[in-house]
């Protein structure tokens, strides 16, 4: 399974994608200080990218008919792209920190805001919801069809990112909620949503003929 | 053991006979001797770019007229109960051979005492 | 003797294609060939064995063990050679290794560098840079490395010189030398099957036309050369394949024994190759 993983990562490293995916997050921390929508949709679009690359090449090189030749189950295979978007939302996050901290002490001024508790879950739901719904199209249509599934989504996530935008304002706090009531229905809905897309994507996968 | 075998594909002889017929050649000559180890079938097959279920087929009949015996897991070795069988078969060749002479003898109208003549004049050269 | 490889009853339909009721038996420690021409089954066959397809009825059993049930377990003895390319390219040598490595239990990595180093591959070279010579042969030191049993190359050779084909054979008669190595090797370059192959089995438009020795093959199987007028209706039935012209005729039975009888002194009676059994098959009676 980790062995997948590390292969998404490291087919990328001749590109600039993993590059674009640091930038986006260091570029963020400033961009968060007025906008929250924007940069949500940022922290996104440089998981998003990751993510894709990788499925680009998979397809490119038609590694799949090697991959399901060798001794590995379907539904790790089907695992593990999952995993690789947490783990790529887990650096993110990372990134993300570590820049806006050390921005922070450099030049309180400048950077007074550091990415909030609050604001990562919101992430966290927002990718969740994106993959939740993009991958069992990828393995039902493949990769060059479900590019245009893709848009949909975009199109949906980012009608909810500019309405939570809207509806919270600066400390991503809706509707009285408490900071841990609120996260956990954020944390709750994206876990339960990820879940019935695994095994939705098992099981097209497990059909899937090459 | 390096033994050379040589195969030949415009033959009319399939090739499990021609490697069958070349190692008893061997053994009747004396440049095989009783106990003198042969290829493996797979190295055979891969030296004469052929089948190992070739050599193999070779093997088997050569273990079953009794010229060589096969163990699991050593190897084919030249047998030596069957002197007397190869004696046998030697002299029955030897026979074959000696009909052939005598039938061209009568067609080049030669007498049986005539033809001991030549043998005999001949001996000296075979040594 | 045990059987490596079953395929019993074997279906699958595509569209137009389809698969029908393919049998053959391959034991441990021999190579078999798999002939037919482009489309007849042959990739399709690879793909139902090694569950990349689902197939429609049949069974399929690998080290005698179900290849559905038991595909994890299965594919840790089966190295694969396909005639598509599917390294990540951009990736040298050893990056893709490692990603191969990790998915065997039983990587051997002396083994891995001894191939390389004899196959002369450089570890640290880009695999869009290799020839498509190299990259096979990368695929069969993948394939060597983690203790496989038996060996599946669907059309390693298309596409290739015959300097590299000889190479190849070289390769597989080294593997052959371990009584515990098969080989199942899928090809319409018969020449290559000539010399090496065991077993034959030849599929024609998704029917199996024959699964044997190839030596038993060769021996029944002949070429019949002669004149267009000894072509009556019943003689034609006697051949599989008829390729006449203006100067005589050309056939293939198979049945040499009969054929020894019948047109003994009439016609010329040769040894049939693969190439030939193969084509007179595919193309049945032509007029030229």
């Amino acid at each position: 399974m980790f062995n997948l993983i590390i292969k998404d990562i490291i087919i990328q490293k001749k590109d600039k994608s993993i590059f674009i995916f640091i930038l986006l997050n260091v570029l963020n921390t400033f961009v968060l200080q007025n906008n929250y929508g924007v940069s949500i949709f940022l922290f996104f679009i440089s998981i998003y990218l990751l993510a894709v690359y990788a499925n680009a090449y998979d397809f490119k090189y038609n590694s799949e008919l090697m991959i399901n030749s060798m001794p590995v189950n379907r539904r790790i295979v089907v695992a593990s792209k999952y995993l690789s978007v947490l783990i790529f939302f887990i650096c993110a996050v990372a990134i993300t920190l570590t820049a806006g901290t050390l921005f922070h002490f450099a030049n309180p001024n400048l950077i007074s805001k550091v990415v909030s508790i609050n604001t990562i879950f919101v992430e966290l739901f927002i990718v969740s919801i994106y993959f939740a719904i993009f991958f069992p199209f990828y393995y039902k249509l493949g990769y060059l069809k479900s590019r245009w599934t893709n848009f949909i989504i975009m199109g949906i996530i980012g009608g909810i990112i500019s309405s939570i935008a809207d509806i919270s304002g600066g400390d991503m706090k809706f509707g009285g909620y408490s900071t841990l009531v609120q996260n956990s229905i954020l944390l709750g809905t994206a876990i339960i949503i990820i879940a019935v897309s695994v095994f939705i994507s098992i099981k097209i996968y497990s059909n899937k003929e090459f | 053991m390096d033994i050379t075998i040589t195969i030949s594909n415009v033959s009319k002889d399939p090739i499990y006979k021609q490697i069958i017929d070349q190692i008893k050649g061997m053994i009747f000559s004396g440049e095989l001797n009783e106990g003198d180890g042969l290829p493996s079938i797979r190295n055979l097959a891969r030296d004469l770019q052929i089948s190992v279920i070739t050599t193999k087929r070779a093997y088997e009949e050569l273990d079953k007229e009794g010229f060589i015996t096969s163990f699991t897991g050593k190897g084919s070795f030249v047998s030596g109960q069957n002197k007397d069988l190869l004696r046998e078969k030697r002299m029955r060749l030897f026979e074959e051979e000696l009909k052939a002479v005598i039938k061209e003898s009568k067609l080049l109208h030669l007498s049986m005492e005539e033809v001991i003549d030549i043998m005999k004049f001949l001996e000296e050269d075979v040594q | 003797m045990s059987i490596v490889l079953e395929v019993k009853n074997l279906k699958k339909s595509y569209g137009d294609f389809r698969l029908n009721n393919l049998n053959f038996k391959l034991e441990k420690g021999y190579v078999m060939g798999f002939i037919g021409e482009n489309g007849a089954g042959k990739s399709t066959t690879i793909k139902l064995i090694m569950n990349l397809i689902k197939k429609d009825n049949g069974n399929i059993n690998i080290f005698g063990m179900d290849s559905v049930k038991d595909e994890r377990k299965i594919k840790e003895k089966i190295g694969f050679v396909y005639d598509e390319n599917v390294f990540y390219g951009m990736l040298t040598i050893n990056e893709m290794k490692k990603i191969v490595a990790g998915f065997y239990k039983k990587w051997d990595e002396n083994k891995f560098q001894v191939y390389i180093k004899n196959f002369e591959l450089n570890p640290n070279k880009v695999i869009d840079e290799l020839s498509k010579g190299m990259k096979i042969k990368f695929a069969l030191a993948l394939a060597l490395s983690h203790g496989a049993e038996l060996i599946i190359m669907d059309e390693p050779t298309s596409g290739l010189d015959p300097a590299f084909r000889s190479e190849l054979m070289d390769i597989l008669y080294n593997i052959i030398q371990d009584e515990n190595m098969t080989i199942f090797f899928s090809t319409h370059i018969t020449t290559d099957l000539e010399k090496i192959a065991d077993y034959i089995t030849f599929i024609n438009k998704g029917e199996l036309v024959f699964s044997e020795s190839k030596d038993e093959v060769l021996e029944k199987y002949a070429i019949i050369k002669g004149a267009s007028k000894l072509l009556d209706g019943d003689i034609r039935k006697e051949f599989i394949g008829i390729r006449e012209t203006a100067s005589g005729f050309k056939a293939l039975t198979s049945n040499k024994q009969k054929a020894e009888i019948l047109f003994k002194d009439s016609c010329k009676i040769e040894k049939a190759s693969l190439e030939d059994i193969m084509v007179y098959t595919v193309r049945g009676d032509i007029r030229v």
